[in-house]
């Protein structure tokens, strides 16, 4: 399992305790909720019982006030029954009611408004309690007053009836009057209770009572019942009026009792609606509170999940699949890998170390390319030919040199017996096994190779090898055809100077039997050939003319005997010239010269020369010139240089005068141009030029393809030495047989153009 | 009519010193040749010349040494240096001189007119300077 899969197993589960989380609060705030909302129905019932009591305390009121009002009229109805027994029910009622109200409140948990009106709820179940008392004592009075037989009101009708009866037996009308009007005051008393009718009442059956005492014709006895009926008339009036007096205060008293309860069952009820709000505001609050809490952990626990899912991320999981990546890299071959970790934990520990590692391996591995290259680069670069062959002559290792000679590249030889990839060296086989077994090198220095009849020569060593137990041979060929040249070219040059040395020492001695010769020669020339007077009076004295000498020195072949002599001796005069050319020479004669001009300044001696116009018209010749004038001057002897171009334009010339080709128009192009702080002159002619052999050939003094007495094979060796001898510069010859021959002459230039 | 130029050659070569008197009295001039410096110097109090033809190579004084005393007592003399050694130079105090030829004329010489016509190129010069 990955370590991705890991972690998302790992936050899967996070996830999963933090959706319990909030599960688990949101059941605890429901289950608050439930709580509250329990306390809110409690508060609803203290309420809802505060109003029953109200309610009950207000119909008792009702129905006391209602008693009181009609308590008169109901005589001993059944009425009155119903009345009080259901006063007295709503009153205890109202006192059952309160004293549940009173267990409510200290059984739940209310406000403290609530909780302090306990008190108030005292006062008003004490209050009720004497509310119920004084109605019941109210109730005994009025029971006193109106009970049916016994009662006071009923005495009183009894009485009065008798005394109606009485006064009827009398039969006076005025009597009856009085009695009537007496009874008028009462039944007034009954309806308004007021004391002042029950008075004139009394006050009528005084009246009344004088009427009788005057009233004649009344027997004694019937008097002293009037008189004791309305004896009695008045006390139980009286009794009566002192009940009512008894009753109303008492009502009076329920009335106060009533005030002081109102106040209380109204404050109740106040407070019980506060409560009933405190709750509801309780719930409310409660409810946003848990709301508010769920989101919060909820979105807490999301940030915490995608925090710790980043970090992991970021930290770990990124982290661990880069290095495996890198890791990878690595092995792959990818040797600078570097992994980039910010993080102080063990990965970033880790990543460093592998950096480092990697760096390390880098280091070492380049290390290794570097020297294994440089090592390659310096055996390829050796200008031998290196060969390693094991004990049976199989290749091992070669170098470019080796792949270069042989056109076989290492790939090709490795594995593969010498002679098959290196024929040249299958004679070298004996001596290979010979230098393994005497463990000594072994040297083959100059030997010969030919190809195309060109000569080459080969230096071979064979130097056994005995490392690390493996038997075996490095050979090396190196091409020394160029050193043999090289060493022959110095022995040349030092023949040259040795041949310059001599001509100088010689020359005077020379020079001087050849002018002798010479000068005499052309003496005889003019004094037997030329119309001279001194030779006509010569010839005069010895008897003959000049013209005689003259035909006799023709028919002799004479005059052609003599420039023959004259002929020679200038031929030998120019081999002694030559020669002397071959010494090193001082350098004070050295001028600045422009070698354009002295180009064609030579070009113009050599079509006015003498001896050159007897053997060819220069001037049938073409001359090309293509002069750069920027070409700076050169510091030179003028006459050599001269001397130079001369050489190379007679030869030239003879080249192409020489051959049988005639449809080849003769041309010169002559060039002169800078190059690389040198002048560069070529001389170019359309002759037959010079095939490839021949042009390493014709530099060597004596070098001549002409016959005896044409030419010397002195001039371009004179040129080339002094060119590269007295003047540093170089001399090259460049032809293709049949096209033409270029001679090509660089000078230095001067370093500050005058 | 102008009188001849007196020509005097210093050589001791006498195959060269010979061949050359002939070839110039051929050509018109008043010829003498000495084999040595010191004949050459000794002849030179006795005539007048116009112009000395001068070996280098000679028996006792050479011919630039012989230059150098003859211009102190004849400076209108016109000397020409005539030499077969090769590698000569002719000397800074010698080259100076305007009656000292600036060629040096080696032998052999292919063609001795180059040399009587040198002779009489100089001297003519001379002769136009001095009035
Ligand atoms: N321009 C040329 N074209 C063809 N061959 C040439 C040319 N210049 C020189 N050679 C060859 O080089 C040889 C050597 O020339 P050089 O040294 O001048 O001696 P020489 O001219 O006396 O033979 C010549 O004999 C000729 O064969
Ligand atoms: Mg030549």
């Amino acid at each position: 399992m990955s370590i991705t899969t890991k972690f998302t197993a790992a936050f899967a589960l996070l996830l999963a305790l933090i959706m319990l989380l909030a599960i688990t609060s949101y059941t605890a705030l429901t289950i608050v909720q439930q709580q509250t909302e329990t306390a809110i129905l409690k508060s609803t019932n203290i309420q809802s019982v505060i109003l029953k009591m109200d309610s009950g305390l207000e119909e008792a009121r009702r129905m006391q006030r209602d008693y009181f009002l009609r308590y008169s009229t109901f005589g001993f109805s059944k009425d009155r029954y119903t009345y009080v027994r259901q006063t007295k029910e709503r009153i205890s009622d109202v006192i059952s009611l309160s004293k549940e109200l009173q267990q409510l409140i200290a059984a739940s948990d209310v406000g403290h408004a609530l909780r302090d009106s306990q008190v108030n709820l005292n006062f008003y179940l004490s209050s009720a309690n004497r509310y119920l008392e004084t109605f019941n004592e109210a109730a005994e009075l009025i029971t006193g007053l109106t009970k049916d037989e016994t009662g006071l009101q009923a005495q009183l009708v009894k009485n009065s009836t008798l005394l109606l009866a009485s006064l009827k037996h009398e039969g006076n009308h005025l009597l009856i009057d009085l009695y009537q009007n007496m009874q008028l005051h009462e039944k007034d008393y009954w309806i308004t209770r007021q004391r002042p009718a029950m008075q004139s009442s009394f006050n009528v059956s005084g009246r009344l009572r004088q009427a009788v005492v005057e009233m004649p014709g009344i027997g004694r006895t019937q008097k002293s019942d009037i008189f004791s009926y309305l004896d009695k008339y008045l006390s139980i009036a009286k009794e009566i009026l002192r009940f009512d007096v008894a009753v109303r205060s008492k009502f009076n008293e329920f009335e106060l009792q009533v005030e002081a309860l109102e106040p209380v069952s109204s404050e109740l009820i106040t407070l019980a609606g506060v409560e009933i709000e405190r709750a509801r505001a309780h719930i409310d609050e409660t409810g946003q509170l848990a709301t508010g809490i769920l989101v919060v952990i909820s979105l807490l626990g999301l940030t915490l999940v995608i925090i710790i899912a980043r970090v992991l991320n970021k930290d770990i999981t990124r982290n661990v699949v880069k290095l495996t990546e890198k890791a990878r890299e690595l092995h792959d071959g990818k040797l600078d890998v570097q992994v980039q970790i910010d993080s102080a934990d063990e990965l970033g520990q880790l990543a460093d170390t592998f950096n480092a590692m990697t760096s390390e391996i880098k280091a070492k591995v380049d290390e290794l390319v570097h020297l294994r290259s440089m090592l390659k680069n310096i055996i390829d670069s050796m200008p031998s030919s290196l060969v390693a062959v094991d004990k049976d002559g199989r290749v091992i290792e070669w170098n470019n040199m080796a792949s270069k000679f042989t056109g076989v590249s290492m790939e090709q030889a490795r594995g593969k017996l010498l002679p098959d990839v290196f024929p040249r060296l299958g004679s070298e086989m004996g001596r290979v096994r010979e230098a393994i077994r005497n463990r000594r090198a072994e040297h083959n220095s100059k030997a010969v190779r030919k190809i195309n009849n060109d000569t080459y020569y080969e230096d071979v060593t064979i130097y056994p090898l005995i490392a690390n137990g493996v038997e075996g041979a490095v050979i090396r060929v190196d091409d020394v055809t160029e050193r043999v040249r090289i060493e022959e070219m110095m022995i040349q040059t030092e023949k040259m100077l040795s041949v310059g040395g001599l001509a100088a020492g010689m020359a005077h001695e020379i020079n001087n039997p050849l002018g002798g010769i010479m000068q005499n020669a052309a003496v005889i020339i003019r004094r037997l050939t030329e119309d001279l007077p001194a030779n006509r009076r010569a010839a005069e004295e010895c008897g003959t003319n000049t013209e005689t000498i003259r035909a006799y020195m023709e028919k002799r072949g004479i005059p052609r005997m003599l420039d023959l002599v004259r002929e020679s001796g200038s031929r030998a005069a120019e081999i002694v010239q030559n020669m002397l050319s071959f010494s090193r020479k001082s350098e004070s004669s050295q001028t600045s010269e422009d070698l354009a001009e002295l180009l064609d300044n030579t070009v113009e001696l050599a079509s006015s020369d003498y001896d050159l116009k007897k053997k060819y018209d220069f001037r049938l010749i073409e001359i090309v010139r293509e002069y750069d004038r920027e070409s700076p001057q050169v510091h030179c002897e003028a006459g050599t240089i001269q001397q130079v171009f001369l050489n190379l334009l007679k030869n030239g010339a003879e080249a192409m005068f020489g051959q049988g080709d005639k449809a080849r128009p003769s041309r010169f192009i002559l060039r002169v141009m800078p190059e690389n702080g040198m002048v560069r002159v070529e001389i170019e002619d359309s002759g037959p030029g010079i095939d490839e052999a021949m042009q390493k050939r014709v530099f060597e003094p004596f070098f001549t393809t002409k016959p005896v007495g044409f030419g010397t094979g002195l001039g371009l060796s004179v040129s080339y030495f002094i060119i590269v001898e007295h003047h540093g510069g170089k001399m090259d010859v460049d032809s293709s047989p049949g096209k033409g021959t270029k001679f090509i002459v660089r000078l230095p230039a001067e370093r500050e153009k005058v | 009519m102008k009188v001849n130029l007196r020509i005097l050659i210093v050589d001791d070569d006498v195959s060269v010193r010979e061949s050359l008197a002939a070839f110039l009295e051929d050509d018109g001039f008043e010829v003498y040749s000495v084999e040595s410096a010191e004949d050459a110097l000794r002849i030179m109090k006795d005539k007048m010349f116009d112009a000395a033809v001068v070996d280098l190579r000679l028996p006792a004084m050479d011919g630039s040494e012989f230059i150098r005393q003859a211009y102190q007592s004849w400076p209108d003399v016109c000397y020409l240096i005539f030499t077969g050694s090769a590698c000569y130079e002719l000397p800074q105090d010698l080259k100076a001189l305007t009656c000292v030829a600036n060629t040096v004329y080696q032998k052999p010489l292919r063609d001795l007119n180059i040399l009587s016509e040198a002779i009489r190129q100089m001297t003519a010069a001379k002769e136009g300077s001095d009035g």
